[in-house]
């Protein structure tokens, strides 16, 4: 095997990415009392202690039941929204477009900011509020990849199921939505990591007490940088990879999106 | 007579952002009828078609479907079909089910809807083909494919939107002749879209010829061919000669018009045209003889010369400048006599029943 130039760069920038991450995992079985990279001796400990946390293990599950649930709804909306606004004649289709994918050129301390400010004064800063904000973050990511689906998306072939006798709810269930699955799916894993990775909303959001696993990492990182946070974050890391790995196996999820 | 018709539109008007792109299609298709809509791209023909289908809604005018007034009346409850340009097969079905289609949406039986899709498959000949998908077929197979799914439904009307112009010339030949026996077989009232003149003289017993917006003539091929009624038809269809003339003597079946080239050509009509009106005269290319200048002299024949001479495979092609300074073009299916070369003066000779008089 010959190894080119670009194969060199890809390498070296593939490295630069993964190795903080390595450095991570291999943090969490050091046998010092705070983070040491590299690891000294080896000890499962920490992930013991981070397993009994309580305040860890609250965060992870508050960010999965978030992050479904902000997932699931913005899913819906987005693809309800990507549809009307994929019509050549939308109403306000240009402003409605910029609207949905604003939070994507917006920096995300000020849409947190903004946030804070209307849901203090609704009363809701807990659960529902962290829901309602990941749905305003990863709501762009489902609109983008649902209207690139639907672009590639012959309209004939929409109107040919009309004709046989399809009505318009038929026609998107049974033609339209199983054509642009791969972007809806795609949508849909991205909202997923956006909100499951999700700091500066989440920060602001959140009330002391109950917040999400990557605002606890945060926080003990501050105040108490042991290794069991590192512990927690490896965690998190192979369950994002093993989601992935089992989409990819799945739906071809990369295929499906680069093609 | 009104139960003997399948489609009829009557004063149908369309606009998209104020261009009118129909203006007043009056047009009445009979059962069993295959109709072509031909003329060229921008004429209106497509957005017809989709007035029909339902896609859009006409802004003036009325659509009946059987005699019954469907204006109103969404794509999926006109019980239609429809063939696409491109194919518009599900892709993510197989043969089968894209056949079905139409049969589960009525909410057909299983075993009716085996036994139909077996039926339009075979229609088209491509039974065992049931699990093949879209991508798996070739552009002829996925067009058949396509024809069979519409067909299935046994639709009141079967519209064809060009579904031959992506296949190539020889395929499109054989997919002529099948429509043509699939026609003949099961009788259903076709509507076509097409801009290629040659498809539509072959395929229909009827063509609608459009331009503008409007319904130049609705004739048989031959009709068409043979009597266009205005300049646009006599130039769309075929190769044609246009010349103006002034019509000098009254005869009983004919007249006798005095050209813009000096000449006098003799006209077969059955018009009662006063001596003095203004007609527009067009003639066939393929319905004029070629003579060398000597020949005996006959009344109605136009003197010109050569300017090129042409070899184009099934005819030959001679162009003729008249007195007048216009180009005539004649085809001629065998050789014309060696003198007959550039720059050589020859006479045009046309039959009194060649000349066409146009509006």
């Amino acid at each position: 095997m010959k190894i080119s130039v670009t194969s060199i760069f890809a390498f070296i920038i593939y490295a630069i990415i993964i190795a903080p991450v390595l450095m991570v995992v291999g943090a969490s079985f050091t046998e010092t009392r705070f983070i040491a990279f590299p690891p000294q001796g080896f000890t499962l400990d920490w992930y013991w202690r981070a397993l009994n946390d309580r305040a860890l293990m609250g965060g992870l599950w508050l960010s999965v039941t978030i992050a479904l649930t902000a997932v699931g709804i913005s899913t819906v909306l987005g693809t309800m929204a990507a549809i009307y606004l994929a019509r050549p004649k939308a109403f306000g289709g240009a402003v409605l477009s910029s609207f949905f994918l604003a939070p994507l050129n917006v920096p995300a301390v000020m849409t947190a900011f903004a946030l804070l400010l209307a849901f203090t004064r609704w009363g809701l800063i807990n659960w529902y509020g962290l829901v309602a904000a990941h749905v305003v973050l990863t709501l762009p990511y489902v609109v983008r990849s649902v209207l690139v689906s639907l672009a590639g998306l012959d309209s004939s072939i929409q109107r040919a199921a009309g004709i046989l006798g399809a009505s318009p709810l038929r026609v998107f269930w049974h033609v339209t939505l199983p054509l642009i699955r791969p972007g809806v799916v795609a949508g849909a894993i991205f909202s997923f990591l956006i909100s499951f990775n999700n700091v500066p909303v989440s920060v602001f959001i959140s009330s002391p007490g109950s917040a999400p696993l990557p605002v606890v990492l945060f926080n003990r990182m501050q105040w108490l940088a042991e290794p069991s946070v590192a512990a927690a974050a490896t965690i998190a890391i192979v369950a994002t990879i093993s989601t992935m790995l089992i989409l990819e196996r799945r739906f071809s999820f990369y295929q499906s999106m680069f093609r | 007579m009104s139960d003997s018709l399948a489609l009829s539109l009557s004063g149908v008007s369309k606009s998209f952002d104020k261009t009118a792109i129909l203006k007043g299609i009056n047009l009445d298709v009979r059962k069993g009828e295959f109709i072509s809509l031909l003329g060229p791209s921008g004429c209106g023909k497509t957005t017809t078609l989709n007035l029909i289908a339902g896609f859009s809604k006409p802004d003036a005018g009325d659509i009946l479907i059987s005699g019954r007034r469907v204006n109103d009346m969404p794509s999926h409850h006109r019980h239609l079909g429809m063939v696409f340009q491109g194919h518009a097969l599900f892709p993510h079905m197989n043969c089968f089910d894209n056949v079905a289609f139409g049969l589960r949406m009525r909410k057909a039986a299983d075993s009716e809807i085996r036994s139909r899709v077996g039926e339009a498959l075979e229609l088209v000949r491509l039974s065992g083909m049931e699990k093949r998908f879209p991508r798996e077929l070739s552009g002829g197979q996925q067009q058949r494919v396509g024809l069979a799914r519409a067909l299935a439904v046994k639709p009141e009307i079967l519209l064809l939107d060009e579904p031959l112009s992506n296949l190539d010339a020889k395929l499109r030949k054989a997919m002529q002749s099948e429509l043509r026996a699939i026609h003949t077989k099961i009788r259903t009232t076709m509507v076509y879209v097409t801009h290629d003149q040659e498809e539509a003289l072959t395929l229909s017993n009827r063509i609608a010829v459009m331009n503008d917006g409007r319904l130049e003539q609705l004739d048989t091929p031959e009709g068409i061919y043979l009597q266009p009624r205005t300049r646009f038809v006599a130039d769309f269809i075929g190769s044609s000669n246009f010349l103006r003339g002034t019509v000098i003597e009254c005869r009983p079946g004919s007249v006798v018009a005095k050209l813009e080239t000096g000449e006098n050509a003799i006209v077969r009509t059955d018009k009662n045209l006063p001596a003095g009106s203004e007609i527009q005269l067009g003639v066939r290319s393929d319905r004029i003889l070629v003579l060398s200048a000597d020949a005996p002299i006959s009344q109605g024949a136009l003197s010109g010369k050569v300017l090129d001479r042409v070899f184009a495979g099934s005819q030959f092609q001679i162009l003729v400048e008249v007195a007048s300074g216009q180009r005539i073009s004649v085809h001629l299916n065998e050789a014309p006599s060696a003198n007959v070369v550039p720059g050589a003066s020859v006479r045009l000779e046309i039959a009194p029943s060649n000349w066409m008089i146009l509006q």
